[in-house]
């Protein structure tokens, strides 16, 4: 009984020394407040550090895609801002602070209109509902923030942003990105890897690609992007067909892009113009014609008049489905059917009256006009646009103007045009 | 060993006295930021005109913490937030002081005024027209939206389009602004439940809505939204009265006229004559708690809302 007595004091007496003994050292020898005070002027010094700004890779929703703004933080918490959407040469000054909410968090705080053009809930643009807009954030919680590089996330919809330090030039840059852009804008594009092929189309700065998996079932990838000169930078690296891919870099000469990751490509799809002759409206005027084809509607023209009264008006192919004409005020049509020999050859045959009803009676009226001598002359406006042609354009990959020339006789030619010319312009 | 458990006992005590009695100095460094913000012309024009006078923080910037996080907003452009600065305090801070006096505007005034450059979408696409949490904190919405060289307050319509453009100040701001600081009027010192009887049993609680501003004077009152409850009745009546011009009053009233179908013979002028027993009941009540005559201070705000056109909203003075 003792003996427990004595060891119950003793033990008594260690707990009390040793729970009354030297408290546990601090984690860190500041206090919390002091920290954060010293993280805020730490960050903001920081974000003033490069002479000539940064440049954001700024996401909003990333459906939308990436897109490039130029930032200076000032000495008097104000911020310069260029942004890519309102081109180059402008440059707004706005309020900005650094404060605490769970970590450092950067807010534009002073309505910017280069720099809110993402988060307006209403976009100026008109980009998504009212209310979302392109969901972009104005404040971001800062994640890492060293001379070389700033990360952060948007603190409402959480997505990526990078700044780095930009030396060059902010408007030669945002010029060339906007060539760029326009550059490596293709409909479709053909991502390929060995034997594997993904169709892929483009939404804003996001690419869908569309393939078929190893078991046979339809699938979607979607990558959003930024544009970098003649590049897309990917937010996130897609992995596809075995090739990882961070970044697509434009060759204008062969319309294709390469990888990173060398296995990969992405090809641009070009139209060939033979189908893009037979896929829209292209008008036929007098104005764009070689001298010997003028010289039949030299003929045509004034005959016209005399036993009609009246002159031409427009004159197009619509795609694959007839030639229309208009004389005075009546249309016709003619079946005037291509034949594609190659991307850029092709037939036109005669084969009949077109279009509807009355257009058909139309053009079977005028076919059947005579002039005075007895001559058939509406026909000298229509037979010589058959044949078969050799196709040029004036830019391949989005023509506006198609020529076809003769096959047999180069100085025997006429062009399209995708604007609309009445037939007599140049007459 | 009785003895024995006595005698350390008085010694343990001792230890755990002493030894617990260590303790850390406490910190003198404050946990708040003390560091000075530098202050801008604007900054410094509101600590002069609403912070010192009236013990009000007029925030132009964005503060996260005082917006609602469901919502995506824009910052105030910060030349037209001046001009709404200036509107407040000449349209609703002047009229008030003028006739209730400095204190009371520190005492029972809002304590923040929080602008945004954008409206807050709701996902039906209607906007909210503003925020006034018991009368502590105004939000006021679409100050981007503010053409500075040509503003609107409108006093000749008592039924125009809320939506219609230029957008109305009156209706966005100032009508909320009164009608929320009513609500504190009523909360401080209570009014009748005799008004209360007025429209007993007609109210829409759940369906306000649906009520149009220009038929809701056929029951008796002044738009659709007073006719949700009874305190929100009342508050409608009082800042309806003090921004309406005479003219947009008897406009009202003479909503409250039911005709027959050629529009020639009154059927029924019970909807005019409880808008006007209500506004009795709100003059009582203003005259007797507060001592003040709200037809005076109608007047206040009328006249200062007829010179608001001759008003500098680019200059702070």
């Amino acid at each position: 009984m003792k003996k427990i007595l004595n060891l119950l004091l003793l033990a008594t007496l260690v707990m009390t020394y040793t729970s009354c003994s030297d408290e546990v050292d601090d984690v860190f020898d500041k206090s919390s407040a002091l920290r954060m005070q010293e993280a805020l002027k730490n960050y903001n010094e920081v974000l003033k550090s490069p002479a000539n700004g940064w440049r954001m890779d700024y996401y909003g929703a990333t459906e939308y895609g990436g897109y490039t703004m130029f930032v200076k933080f000032n000495d008097d918490n104000t911020v310069t801002v260029a942004n890519e959407m309102y081109g180059s040469g402008n440059r707004e000054t706005s309020h900005y602070k650094l404060e605490q909410s769970a970590g450092v968090v950067l807010s534009f705080d002073e309505y910017n209109t280069l720099f809110h053009f993402f988060s307006d809930p209403a976009n100026p643009a008109g980009v998504g509902t009212n209310g979302k807009g392109m969901e972009g954030d104005m404040e971001f919680r800062i994640i890492t923030a060293q001379e070389d590089s700033v990360v952060m996330t948007g603190k409402k919809h959480g997505s990526r942003i990078v700044m780095t330090p930009y030396e060059g030039d902010w408007d030669s840059y945002l010029d060339e990105i906007a060539l760029s852009e326009e550059e490596m804008a293709f409909g479709t594009y053909f991502y390929i890897v060995g034997t594997d092929t993904a169709t892929v189309t483009g939404n804003y700065r996001e690419l869908t690609f569309n393939y078929t998996d190893t078991a046979g079932v339809s699938q979607t990838l979607t990558a959003p992007y930024i544009v970098r000169p003649n590049s897309m930078h990917f937010y996130e690296p897609i992995e596809l067909f075995g090739a990882i891919v961070t970044d697509f870099t434009y060759d204008s000469s062969a319309f294709t892009f390469t990888a990173n990751d060398p296995t990969a490509i992405l090809k641009g799809y070009v139209q060939p113009l033979s189908e893009a002759l037979t896929s829209a409206n292209w008008y036929i005027c007098y104005a764009n014609m070689s001298d010997g084809m003028k010289a039949y509607w030299d003929y045509a023209a004034p005959l016209l008049k005399t036993v009609e009264g009246e002159t031409l008006g427009y004159a197009y192919y619509a795609g694959n489905t007839a030639l229309y004409v208009r004389s005075g005020n009546y249309w016709m049509g003619f079946n005037m059917s291509p034949e594609i020999l190659s991307d850029t050859q092709i037939t036109y045959t005669l084969t009949g009256y077109g279009g509807n009803s009355t257009q058909q009676g139309n053009a079977q009226y005028y076919w059947a006009s005579k002039s005075d001598d007895g001559t058939y002359y509406f026909r000298y406006f229509i037979v010589p646009l058959a044949g078969t042609f050799n196709l040029t354009a004036d830019n391949v990959r989005n023509p506006t103007i198609i020529i076809l020339t003769d096959v047999d006789d180069p100085t025997h030619y006429y062009s399209v045009t995708k604007q609309a010319y009445p037939a007599t312009q140049g007459m | 060993m009785k003895k024995l458990i006595l005698s350390i006992l008085p010694l343990l005590a001792m230890i755990l006295l002493v030894s617990s009695c260590k303790s850390d100095d406490v910190s003198s460094q404050s946990i708040f930021t003390t560091e000075e913000q530098p202050k801008n012309e604007f900054d410094q024009w509101l600590y002069d005109n609403f912070t010192k006078p009236y013990n009000i923080e007029f925030r132009y910037r964005y503060q996260d913490s005082e917006t609602d996080n469901y919502y995506n907003v824009v910052p105030a452009d910060p030349e037209k937030a001046k001009a709404v600065a200036i509107l407040v305090r000449e349209l609703w801070i002047g009229a008030y002081e003028s006739v209730f006096g400095t204190e009371f505007i520190k005492t029972y005034g809002p304590k923040v005024y929080q602008l945004l450059g954008s409206p807050e979408f709701n996902s039906s696409g209607s906007i909210v027209l503003g925020y006034a949490e018991s009368g502590v904190k105004i939000t006021l919405f679409r100050v981007n939206e503010i053409d500075v060289d040509n503003i609107f307050v409108n006093t000749a319509d008592a039924f125009r389009d809320h939506y219609a453009l230029p957008m109305d100040l009156n209706y966005w701001y100032f009508h909320t602004m009164h009608h929320e600081f009513f609500h504190i009027l009523t909360q401080t010192r209570n009014y009748t439940t005799d008004f209360q009887l007025i429209s007993a049993g007609d109210y829409h609680t759940s369906d306000w809505i649906n009520v149009d501003d220009d038929v809701a004077p056929l029951e008796g009152f002044v738009t659709g939204y007073a006719s949700g409850e009874y305190n929100e009745d009342i508050a409608e009546i009082y800042s309806t009265y003090v921004t309406s011009t005479d003219e947009v009053w008897q406009q009202i009233l003479d909503a409250g006229v039911e005709y027959d179908e050629d529009g020639t013979t009154v059927i029924s002028t019970e909807g005019r004559d409880k808008i006007m027993q209500k506004l009795a009941l709100v003059k009582d009540y203003l005259n007797d708690s507060w001592g003040v005559n709200l037809d005076l201070l109608r007047e206040e705000v009328l006249n200062r809302t007829a010179n608001v056109y001759n008003l500098d909203l680019r200059t702070l003075k």
